[in-house]
């Protein structure tokens, strides 16, 4: 009887110790750092987090937000954080010419919401017209998109105004144009004028970089691919869930959490504008699924951006920068 | 002040300097670190010769408005801290708008600041956030220093039937000189500070970028060295106004001032 027990509470701690073991190990801990606030444009992480996507993955993943004025981009070169959430590929050509090591591994949206605005009822109707137009515009995209504005469509730079994420000056001027994001601005716009803008795509004038692009770094591509995949995979799905789910409040509920600025109006307006644009699945993101990247695509982007001034000819190979390691397999088509 | 204390003046903080550099420069090599998480302090100068085209003239911009804003910081300070020290019952209503102005954050007003003054003139926008961010040490330290007159003098001066001129540039204008100078030590490198982050919350002036625009493009295309070249120059600044300051300050008290005369 006595060795019964022995046995039992043998076999019970054995159980209890490749129980605590594979816990341990089952799930591995990442840090996702992105580029804004908690916005639904960050939606599938966030749905992926919510609904258990990452968990089944065997991740335990913790979102870190970015904002206005928060550089969260030396913590992944600085190994503080695994992945990061990219504006577009500019930064990722400065990582490779800076020799960071770090890469892309999937292109979340095909088409950048970067957009300009006009008022609705202001005298700037086409596109062409945004180029007499004072325009509200952030250093960063000085730096950036506006470069390459003033290359390819000659918008003067005169003609550039402050922008610190204020809708005041814009709703101040019938005349004045701005920056947004094409699945917010017009509905914050519309909640404090009572009228949507008229929206002008950049990638519908040529700018063709990937947006919400996620990046990491070399060492872990190289030392676990099967973790980078996973966190892909994931977040893929987390993303098909978003866009297609009638009801994704667990992921909304943790977005309001991290941006209490964040209102079911914006949430709602944000959501069907990705899907009416077709941000995430347009192109051969259709077909090879969310994240799909498209090498010759990376490099006629690189190409505008040099002759916009941003890079001199050849001096980076705009291939390196991104890996279609991890992308491009079907995931989440039907 | 004599060549002995010259020296320890100059030779002191060089010899840190060189010290702290050198351990900089040391440990980055030692460590392996890579430049885009900090350069070295030779990656750091040669960064500044190579990129001089540029950085050159953003320095020159910067450095324009952080002068005119000390400026106007200090002909506004002094003259707000006249009528501060005119009466009290001014003052008492005022004071608490100037600290108003001193602590509500730039980065929120800024843009609308930019409204107010007319987005086309962004320079003048930049001048208003930088002289906001400056001129509150100088009307704070004159208005002491203009109530501080010694009241035995005060009295002299009644009884000889002094003239408003002469009771200003002999008495008052002596009094208050030691705690203008002082006020004047923080404003003029508030002033540089208030000129950086004014560009910052205002957006570059297109064609004349300053060395905000360069530490921002910096920090964008992850230009680790270039940014330490821009902030070493803003260091540069703020070290020469700082001894600039206390020459200054030497010379006009160095005859008079219990401050100065310590230091013959």
């Amino acid at each position: 009887m006595k060795t019964l027990l022995t046995i039992c509470r043998a076999v019970l701690f054995a159980w209890w110790a490749i129980a605590a073991a594979y816990g341990a190990d089952a799930a591995d801990k990442v840090t996702l750092a992105t580029n804004w606030l908690a916005q639904p444009e960050l939606g599938g992480f966030y749905q992926a987090v919510a609904d258990g996507t990452y968990a089944r993955h065997g991740l335990e993943v913790t979102i870190k937000p970015g904002g206005p004025l928060v550089n969260n981009r030396p913590l992944l070169a600085f190994g503080k954080i695994d992945f990061l959430i990219g504006t577009n590929l500019i930064q990722p050509f400065d990582a490779a010419k800076q020799e960071i090591p770090t890469k892309v591994v999937a292109a979340f949206f095909q088409k950048d919401p970067q957009c300009l605005l006009s008022h609705a009822d202001g005298p700037w109707k086409t596109w062409d017209d945004l180029k007499q137009a004072p325009l509200l515009m952030g250093n960063a995209g000085r730096q950036t998109f506006f470069l390459w504005l003033h290359d390819a469509y000659d918008f003067p730079r005169a003609n550039l105004r402050p922008y610190n994420h204020s809708l005041a000056p814009f709703l101040n001027d019938p005349r004045a144009a701005m920056q947004g994001f094409a699945t917010a601005e017009p509905e914050r716009i519309r909640e404090a004028a009572g009228k949507e803008p008229r929206v002008f795509l950049l990638a519908d004038h040529g700018w063709n970089s990937y947006s919400t692009v996620l990046e990491t770094r070399n060492d872990l591509i190289a030392k676990n691919p099967d973790l980078v995949q996973r966190f892909v995979d994931a977040s893929i799905v987390g993303w098909n869930t978003y866009l297609d789910a009638e009801d994704t409040d667990a992921a909304d509920v943790l977005i309001k959490k991290d941006n209490p600025s964040m209102t079911d109006g914006l949430i709602k307006f944000s959501r069907r504008k990705m899907g009416e644009l077709e941000l995430l699945r347009a192109g051969e993101a259709k077909k090879l699924g969310i994240g799909a990247i498209d090498i010759e695509r990376v490099k006629s982007f690189y190409a505008k951006m040099v002759a916009a001034g941003m890079y001199q000819e050849g001096e980076i190979d705009p291939s390196e920068a991104v890996t279609v390691e991890f992308v491009n397999k079907g995931v989440g088509v039907e | 002040m004599n060549e002995r204390s010259l020296w320890i003046r100059i030779g002191a903080p060089a010899l840190v300097g060189a010290l702290l550099l050198a351990a900089w420069e040391a440990w980055v090599r030692y460590a392996e670190l890579p430049k885009y998480i900090l350069p070295t302090p030779s990656e750091v100068a040669s960064t500044i010769v190579a990129q001089w085209a540029a950085l050159g003239p953003a320095w020159m911009v910067t450095l324009k408005t952080m002068l005119v804003a000390l400026a106007a910081a200090v002909v506004l300070g002094v003259a707000l801290a006249a009528l501060f020290a005119s009466s009290r019952i001014v003052e008492t209503s005022l004071f608490p708008y100037a600290v108003m102005l001193q602590v509500t954050p730039l980065v929120a007003v800024a843009p609308f600041i930019v409204i107010w003054i007319g987005w086309e003139r962004v320079w003048l926008t930049q001048l208003v956030c930088a002289w906001i961010v400056a001129f509150f040490p100088i009307l704070s330290n004159t208005t002491m220093g203009l109530r501080s007159v010694d009241p035995g003098l005060r009295d002299l001066f009644s009884l000889y039937d002094a003239s408003r001129w002469q009771r200003l540039r002999l008495l008052l204008a002596p009094s208050a000189l030691p705690y203008f100078l002082s006020g004047l030590k923080i404003s003029a490198n508030l002033a540089l500070v208030g000129a950086v982050v004014a560009e910052f919350v205002t957006g570059t002036q297109v064609d004349n970028p300053g060395l905000a625009s360069t530490i921002f493009t910096s920090q964008l295309n992850s230009d680790t060295p270039l940014m330490f070249a821009a902030l070493s120059l803003i260091s540069l600044t703020g070290i020469v106004t700082f001894f600039a300051m206390e020459g200054l300050s030497h010379l006009l008290l160095r005859r008079w001032h219990e401050s100065a005369i310590g230091e013959r």
